[in-house]
């Protein structure tokens, strides 16, 4: 195996195409570490700039009355991760801006790529997108006739002449092939790493256990695609053949796959109309309080029942300020009615993403990009955590300014009393949420087991592949 | 001697077991893709349709106010406020839909074709958007421009990149040779290997004639472009491969240089200059939307004198009627011109950074002749961000300019009578501008280097031949 091993890097060393190809692995490693780093860190920057400026601007409202500054609102920006720098996922396309306001849950808007022409959808290169695009290409220039060659030349004869088992000769070609590969993938990975510590100056960022984790998902996909391609080239006649039949396959799983997978998604899941989805949450709202209206019938209840709480006879004779206590009945109402409807939205779009999910039992592609983007926090799932962060932020929000509204020395109608500037502070500002790694792969099981599992089947295949190798 | 060789290519393919299964493949494939596209465009026409259906009963409830309303004695009512109007009155402007947008999505599933016209609400506000799924966006449309694109070209490689090799491989050139000029004979088996790999789309063109006939807005004319650009996106990969394929190469290596062809030119190279472009016209992180937001606090608590001196400096012709007009319309007025001011100096600095980008794109199609392909294809089907943007514009001014007639009746006349409203101003979007053409120009010139370039092999082979 060892013979075999160190015969199989020489020869590849010396394939012109193959160095060919190396080198301009590496010249697009440079390029998309230079572009990926300047991007990451105008995004990062942004990003900041605009969190404390939202931050201040909320600060230093002055004195206002608390619903009009429940109106005011705050806004929350996409945030920047350090393994983003390495996998974008689908940052392009999602809302890079929510507003947290009284009343309303609203949606993320200004997606990057609404700012884009159709250029945009041919895809960003990225470190992640080298490795599960163009890396499968490499390996299969690499290996498509790692066996073919050796039984057209009648080496294969030769070998099992000298005792070699074909156990032992498939190993050595395998993992002299992974070897290679994943040499150059630790160059690129030197290369990002150098180009981020340049460029951001944080190098301690990137560095963590999720990269590591990152690292040992795309080393075992690599190895994947490499036994592959050297069980093929074993199995097929020619080198031609080979070369064809791979090529095919890549084009399937890398090309074709996902965007069937992807549409046919959303033809089995259809999403829900706007203008629909707007019907049925007006519908179910106006069951509710409406926290600006006195006069509807359900404030007038609610207004009864304070007075009866109170025990007082008119709600100018109320301690309190019942407009905000009002307001915040209708919160909690509209909120029950917003997770009812935007839960059925996100959920059709998870059921348009598990068909993806699902087919990645058979497509380790479409494995390892769902699982690069989780730990990446660039996936539609890190999207949905922090929406749901954001909006429980904006609850707290809401709640505190109807409370202060409420119990805060102002009465009923009095819709010009302000608050002082100090309040401002005591409210906290938004966390942007942090999932846990574990969390985060936990929805991506069938993703987990598809590399798991064809992972296995490569070790089997090759033991099978073994006994069946014909040398003539 | 044709019919010879093209009876030899035919049974040449009839004999290959692989061959017939893969294009009934492809052919599956291309009809999958056109039902695709079509399915998109019926759930967008649905949801525009819906939007808009909501939109006419919002304006009926209004006209049929206005019928009933007497303003010849008494003050305005609600109805004649600008604001509550506003807010009654839910006219949305809709982008005019080509049934093109079947065959070619473009960014028609990213770009909003449906926008409120209401003024009191920002234009880039995202309210009459659709759902989107990001995962989807990012994997992509599968279409019919995609299909031809990016699927037929690989079939048309794994037809043609041993053609002349295999005969050399197997030793049967001299025999070949002896029969027909070997030129003639590479240039046939190569047309009709083309034509075989590219008929899946030259079938499918029959089925999307009868697909689109039908939809409104449909033009034979602009139908025919379409397919004429494929047609000549088709020539361009025949003349790859007939510089490839006649170059001399082994099958194994012309395989590889030919899937290398279509990964430069269909994935790296469109790749790297839209990473490169995202870096140099990055999108932010839109802090103008807080920037709008505190502006439109600022501009509703400055005081009435500040109002009224805004508005004068506007219609220094009615002097008259600003000063004696009530606070509120002072107030509502002005406060509403500041916030379209406002509006504007976000969405025209937002403009110029993709009018910006959307330039500079079109420098680097000579560098990828794809992506301008691309855009003439969604050029014709109206999906191009050119189009968008001129979209846009359209109904900023619109918001603007009802603005402008409702405040400024408020201001001059004491009711907003009937006639009034028969006069509100009508969104009257432009014929929309298609410059499909000058972005082929870079495909052009690239069919007509592989052409020099195959002319000069064509020499050179007949000199070494002399």
């Amino acid at each position: 195996m060892k013979t075999v091993f160190f015969q199989t890097i020489q020869l590849s060393m010396r394939i012109r195409h193959l160095q060919f190809m190396a080198g301009l692995f590496l010249v697009l490693n440079i390029l998309v570490a230079l572009n990926t780093s300047i991007a990451y860190r105008t995004r990062e920057e942004s990003f900041d700039r605009a969190r404390h400026q939202v931050r201040s601007a909320w600060l230093n409202q002055g004195e206002r009355n608390p619903h009009s500054s429940a109106h005011y609102g705050h806004y929350i920006f996409q945030p920047v991760d350090a393994m983003q720098f390495l996998d974008n996922g689908i940052r392009q396309f999602s809302g890079s801006v929510l507003r947290l306001e009284a009343h309303a849950q609203h949606e993320a808007g200004f997606a990057p790529a609404e700012d884009t022409s159709e250029m945009s959808r041919m895809g960003e290169l990225n470190f992640a997108w080298l490795l599960q695009v163009l890396t499968p290409l490499f390996i299969i220039l690499l290996c498509f006739n790692a066996v073919s060659q050796d039984r057209e030349s009648q080496n294969l004869k030769m070998m099992a002449i000298q005792g070699i088992s074909m156990q032992q000769y498939l190993w050595g070609r395998i993992t002299a092939n992974y070897s290679i590969s994943l040499l150059l993938v630790i160059s690129g990975l030197l290369i990002q790493g150098i180009a981020f510590a340049l460029f951001t100056g944080n190098f301690g960022n990137l560095l963590t256990g999720q990269l590591l984790f990152w690292f040992v998902l795309y080393a075992v996909y690599i190895f994947i695609i490499t036994t592959a391609s050297v069980l093929i080239s074993s199995q097929v006649k020619y080198s031609r053949s080979s070369l064809v039949l791979q090529l095919a396959l890549w084009v399937l799983l890398v090309v074709i796959v996902p965007r069937i997978t992807a549409n046919a998604g959303e033809a089995i899941y259809p999403q829900e109309h706007k203008t629909e989805f707007n019907r049925l949450l007006r519908e179910d709202r106006e069951k509710g309080i409406d926290g600006h209206n006195p006069r509807d019938e359900r404030s007038r209840n609610f207004m009864d029942s304070l007075k009866k709480h109170y025990k007082v006879d008119s709600v100018k004779h109320l301690p309190v300020n019942a407009d905000g206590l009002r307001m915040q009945a209708d919160e909690d109402y509209a909120n029950m009615v917003y997770d009812k409807h935007f839960s059925r939205i996100r959920r059709r779009i998870q059921q348009q993403n598990s068909i993806s999910s699902t087919v990645s039992l058979f497509n380790p592609y479409l494995a390892i990009r769902n699982l690069s983007m989780t730990v990446s926090q660039s996936d539609y799932h890190s999207q949905l955590d922090l929406f749901a962060a954001a909006e429980q932020y904006r609850r707290y929000l809401i709640r505190e300014l109807n409370h202060k509204m409420a119990y805060g020395g102002s009465k009923t109608g009095d819709w010009d009393w302000t608050t002082n500037q100090e309040f401002w502070k005591t409210i906290r500002d938004f966390d942007y949420p942090q999932t846990s790694l574990g969390k985060r792969l936990y929805r991506y099981r069938p993703e987990l087991i598809s590399l798991l599992f064809w992972l296995l089947c490569s070790l089997i295949a090759v033991k099978r592949a073994s006994t069946k190798i014909t040398v003539l | 001697m044709y019919r010879a060789i093209i009876k030899y290519e035919w049974t040449g393919i009839w004999r290959n077991r692989w061959l017939p299964l893969a294009w009934i493949i492809f052919f599956l494939i291309g009809c999958y893709s056109l039902y695709q596209g079509h399915a998109g465009f019926v759930h967008r026409q649905k949801g525009n349709a819906a939007a808009l259906q909501r939109s006419d009963s919002l304006i009926l409830s209004v006209t049929k106010e206005f019928d009933t309303l007497t303003t010849t004695t008494g003050n305005r009512t609600d109805l004649e406020d600008p604001f509550y109007f506003d807010w009654r009155y839910q006219s949305l402007a809709l982008k005019p839909v080509s049934p093109l947008g079947i065959l070619h999505t473009g960014q028609s599933d990213v770009y909003t074709g449906l926008k409120s016209t209401r003024f009191g609400i920002p234009g880039f506000s995202n309210d009459t958007d659709e759902f989107r799924n990001p995962e989807k966006l990012l994997a992509g449309n599968l279409d019919m421009s995609f299909f031809i694109i990016f699927l037929l070209p690989l079939f048309f490689i794994a037809l043609s990149y041993n053609l002349s090799a295999a005969d050399r491989e197997s030793g049967i050139v001299a025999l070949l040779r002896s029969q027909a000029s070997l030129r003639c004979l590479w240039f046939t088996r190569l047309l009709i290997r083309w034509i075989v790999a590219f008929s899946p789309a030259w079938v499918i063109l029959g089925f999307s004639f009868l697909l689109l006939s039908n939809k409104s807005g449909f033009s034979v004319t602009a139908f025919l472009i379409w397919w004429g650009i494929m047609f000549l996106y088709a020539i361009t990969w025949f003349l790859i491969a007939s510089v490839i394929t006649s170059s001399r190469l082994s099958s194994t290596v012309s395989a590889m240089v030919l899937t290398a062809v279509w990964t430069v030119l269909l994935v790296i190279l469109p790749g790297l200059l839209n990473t490169w472009f995202n870096n140099r016209y990055p999108s932010g992180d839109k802090e103008e939307m807080a920037i709008y937001r505190d502006a439109d606090y600022e501009a509703w608590e400055k005081q009435l004198s500040e109002h009224r001196a805004h508005l004068l400096r506007q219609y220094p012709k009615w002097e008259k009627e600003i000063t004696a007009a009530d606070s509120n319309t002072i107030k509502g007025f002005s406060y509403s011109l500041f916030m379209k001011e406002n509006e504007l100096s976000i969405l025209e600095s937002q403009r110029k950074q993709r009018w910006n980008r959307l330039h500079a794109e079109e420098q680097t199609y000579w560098v990828s002749p794809v992506a301008g392909l691309l855009r003439s294809l969604s050029s014709l089907g109206n999906t191009s961000l050119d189009q968008q943007l001129e979209f846009e514009q359209q109904v900023f001014q619109y918001r603007e300019q009802k603005m402008r007639y409702l405040f400024e009746n408020l201001l001059t006349r004491k009711r907003f009578s009937k006639d009034d409203f028969s006069g509100l101003p009508l969104l009257q979007l432009k014929p929309r501008k298609i410059t499909a053409g000058k972005h082929l120009l870079p495909l052009l010139l690239l069919n007509l280097l592989l052409c020099v370039v195959l002319f000069l092999q064509g020499t050179r082979k007949m000199q070494l031949n002399a």
